[in-house]
């Protein structure tokens, strides 16, 4: 791989780093600036990443979905920026100290991994790759948020049920706004990862000429895409109120993190990632 | 000249003493008249319940002390001038900024980091200005003040979170339902604290109000009291299953919301958060009724824990409070000590003008060619070549004033500039109470001195 987008993520993974420190501070620290300067911190990384997947993107002139690195730094990047904006919008900085050591984590872990695959075979190349690849990680990048609202969530409504409140709730907005923040962004995605779902069976039917059903990355992503669906029709009925909500949005993620992490890497699959 | 707080406050007076100092509003412009005439240039006056203070500014010699004292006497009830007297602090210059700042921040309050202070002290600074009390002097204090007041506030959690129990019932419903507008609330019973509570929730957004009580005409007047709507006992569960907020304040023996009235309501509520605030003694509500998915149970000994955790977690910002006060009392402190140069920079640029101006006039008679335009900018390239040529003195002077060291400096500029010491005519920024340095002032041009420089 060019040495050039590997220097932009080692800096941004260097700059989650030091964000992620300031948002865990954040939550003891008393100094007033701290929360600033972290969302400043995480910008600017998010910035350089910006900066080396457009440097990537003109070096390949291709979007970059070869490799199991370009998809995950996909992800990363929307998570982080979603989740910068949302924190922009909803004032939710303790929400800081969770994503951003887990950005912080997965970057330096793709910068470590042995660099594998790089192009791709010149028989799957197609439109549809794109498109599945692409609605595919917006919905996980959507869930993945919807995920930090849930679990901020259980953390204030613990707060408020053990009646012992902390200054945490000083950077948290209401459960209200969170519990419709879990919703929205799973309304979100679900129609990204049915769409990423489709395209990705109209591409295997092209390539190989058969839809492909026996592949376990597929059966799980159908298991995923069924735990969202039921969680879509079950809130039209109930409501989609309360704690279970939240819950529910931690399994869902918790569906996806097997499907993408573990999955690929214990069993045998056409997928790359 | 320095600016002096003399005053008393909750920390060192009680109630009766502080009744005797303390002033309305209606009588602040008479009272600053009062002062004027005792001595004070400038004078501003804060009066809250907790304290009364006055911030002078004396000139002639005048101790901004002995004005503040007989002041003070002149309103102590008969017999407890001594007691009132006693019970005055008095500071001085960079003090008393230290001392004001630390009240608009509210770090003198009786309630730690309270917020109605900051519009107290703007008030008397408007007042006081309004009535031409406040100079130059006290007018920079107050607007650093109220800088300073606001600055805690947002930079700090001094100010955060509820300290008294209705307000902490607000912050958990807005902690829980966000925007309060529309949302149901249900009393049951209607104390004064309910009342209270009730109101404060109002100011958050206009709640739809259910008002239950046992006898049907006692609920109905009590809605018309609060613009709600009186509900029979039989809908109480009705009601239950679809309001937000249930203010429970009767004066019943047994619980009024039992957790079975309660569960059955929840499974009507689709997960809809419920918060429960009791504050009935005895109980109104079951206590178990918390354990319930959605609902939130908060009686009057949580309530009252939440504040004691809220006060406790001010008082964790206090340092960084006191930090910014004594910054910015400092900064002052150095603006004051820089006003001693004023006087002399402004001897010094006088003279310069004067110099300038002249030998611009001069030039300009000899050039009668020059029409109005390139003569304006002849004049105005000959000030800036005096803002210029004493941008540099400027500096050093205010840095001398600053470092105390201005005493000798400004000897030597009188003497290099013929500029002359003596009384000032009405700005007497040089006098202090103690070892004031000699007052500095341009003596008047002899005629030709200026061209023969």
């Amino acid at each position: 791989m060019n040495r050039l987008p590997l220097a932009f993520l080692l800096a941004s993974s260097m700059l989650f780093f030091g964000a992620s420190g300031m948002y865990v501070a954040a939550l003891r620290s008393r100094r007033p600036g701290l929360p600033f300067w972290a969302h400043a911190v995480a910008l600017s990384g998010w910035l350089t990443l910006t900066a080396g997947g457009l440097v990537r993107l003109g070096l390949w002139r291709s979007l970059p979905f070869g490799a199991f690195s370009d998809g995950a730094l996909l992800l990363l990047w929307a998570v982080a920026g979603g989740f910068l904006w949302l924190e922009r919008r909803y004032l939710i900085r303790v929400g800081g100290a969770l994503v951003l050591p887990l950005l912080a984590l997965g970057s330096a872990y793709i910068f470590w991994r042995p660099a594998g695959g790089g192009e791709l075979l010149p028989a799957l190349a197609s439109p549809w790759v794109t498109v599945h690849a692409a609605s595919v990680f917006a919905a996980y990048s959507a869930f993945a948020l919807a995920a930090v609202a849930g679990a901020l969530y259980l953390i204030l409504e613990r707060e408020l049920k053990r009646k012992q409140l902390t200054g945490l709730r000083f950077s948290l907005p209401d459960l209200d706004t969170l519990e419709r923040l879990v919703r929205a962004l799973v309304v979100l995605g679900f129609p990204f990862l049915t769409l990423g779902l489709l395209s990705g069976a109209f591409w295997s039917r092209r390539v190989w000429g058969a839809y492909l059903l026996a592949d376990p990355k597929v059966i799980f992503a159908w298991i995923t895409w069924l735990i969202y669906g039921l969680q879509l029709l079950y809130w039209r009925a109930a409501g989609g109120r309360g704690r279970r909500t939240a819950i529910a949005s931690l399994i869902g993620l918790l569906a996806v993190a097997v499907n993408y992490l573990a999955l690929g890497a214990l069993v045998d699959t056409v997928h790359r990632f | 000249m320095q600016p002096w707080v003399v005053g008393v406050s909750h920390e060192t007076a009680d109630v009766s003493l502080r009744e005797a100092a303390s002033l309305d509003a209606a009588l602040i412009p008479s009272a600053l008249a009062e002062l004027a005439a005792a001595g004070a240039e400038e004078a501003v006056i804060v009066s809250t319940c907790n304290r009364t203070e006055l911030y002078l500014v004396t000139g002639d010699g005048r101790d901004a002390r002995e004005v503040a004292r007989e002041f003070f006497a002149r309103r102590a009830k008969a017999g407890r001038e001594t007691a009132l007297l006693s019970a005055l602090y008095a500071h001085e210059g960079e003090e008393a900024a230290r001392h004001l700042f630390a009240v608009a921040a509210g770090l003198r309050s009786l309630v730690l980091g309270e917020d109605q202070i900051l519009g107290q002290v703007k008030e008397a600074y408007r007042l006081a200005a309004a009535c031409g009390a406040a100079g130059p002097i006290l007018s920079h204090l107050f607007q650093r003040a109220i800088h300073v007041g606001k600055r805690v506030r947002t930079e700090t959690g001094l100010g955060r979170g509820a300290v008294s129990v209705s307000y902490a019932a607000v912050e958990l419903a807005r902690k829980i339902f966000g925007d309060l507008s529309g949302k149901r609330i249900l009393l049951l019973g209607a104390g004064e604290m309910a009342e209270l509570a009730l109101k404060n929730l109002a100011d958050h957004g206009s709640l739809r109000i259910w008002v239950a009580n046992r006898t049907r005409e006692h609920g109905e007047a009590l809605a018309r009291a609060f613009g709600g709507e009186a509900v029979a006992m039989e809908e109480l569960e009705e009601r239950l299953a679809a309001a937000d907020i249930v203010l429970a304040s009767t004066g019943a023996r047994e619980p009024v919301l039992t957790r079975a009235m309660v569960q059955r309501a929840v499974r009507r509520r689709r997960g809809r958060p419920l918060f429960v605030i009791d504050i009935a003694v005895p109980r109104d509500v079951d206590p178990d009724v918390h354990a319930l998915d959605g609902v939130f149970l908060y009686n009057i000994d949580d309530l009252r824990a939440v504040v004691e955790a809220n006060a406790a977690e001010r008082r964790l910002h206090v340092p960084h409070a006191e930090a910014i006060v004594a910054r910015q009392a400092r900064e002052f402190g150095r603006w004051l000590r820089q006003r001693l140069a004023d006087p002399v920079i402004r001897a010094l640029r006088a003279k310069f003008k004067a110099v300038a101006d002249r030998e611009i006039e001069r030039l300009l008679r000899r050039l009668p060619q020059l029409d109005e335009k390139q003569r304006e900018q002849v004049r105005a390239v000959s000030d800036a070549i005096v803002g210029k040529l004493l941008h540099d003195a400027t500096v050093a002077l205010k840095r001398s004033a600053e470092q105390g060291r201005h005493e000798q400096v400004f000897q030597v500029v009188a003497e290099m500039f013929s500029l002359e010491a003596g009384e000032p005519p009405e700005e007497s920024g040089l006098r202090e109470p103690k070892g004031a340095p000699e007052a500095v002032r341009l003596r008047p041009l002899r005629p030709g001195e200026g061209a023969a420089w």
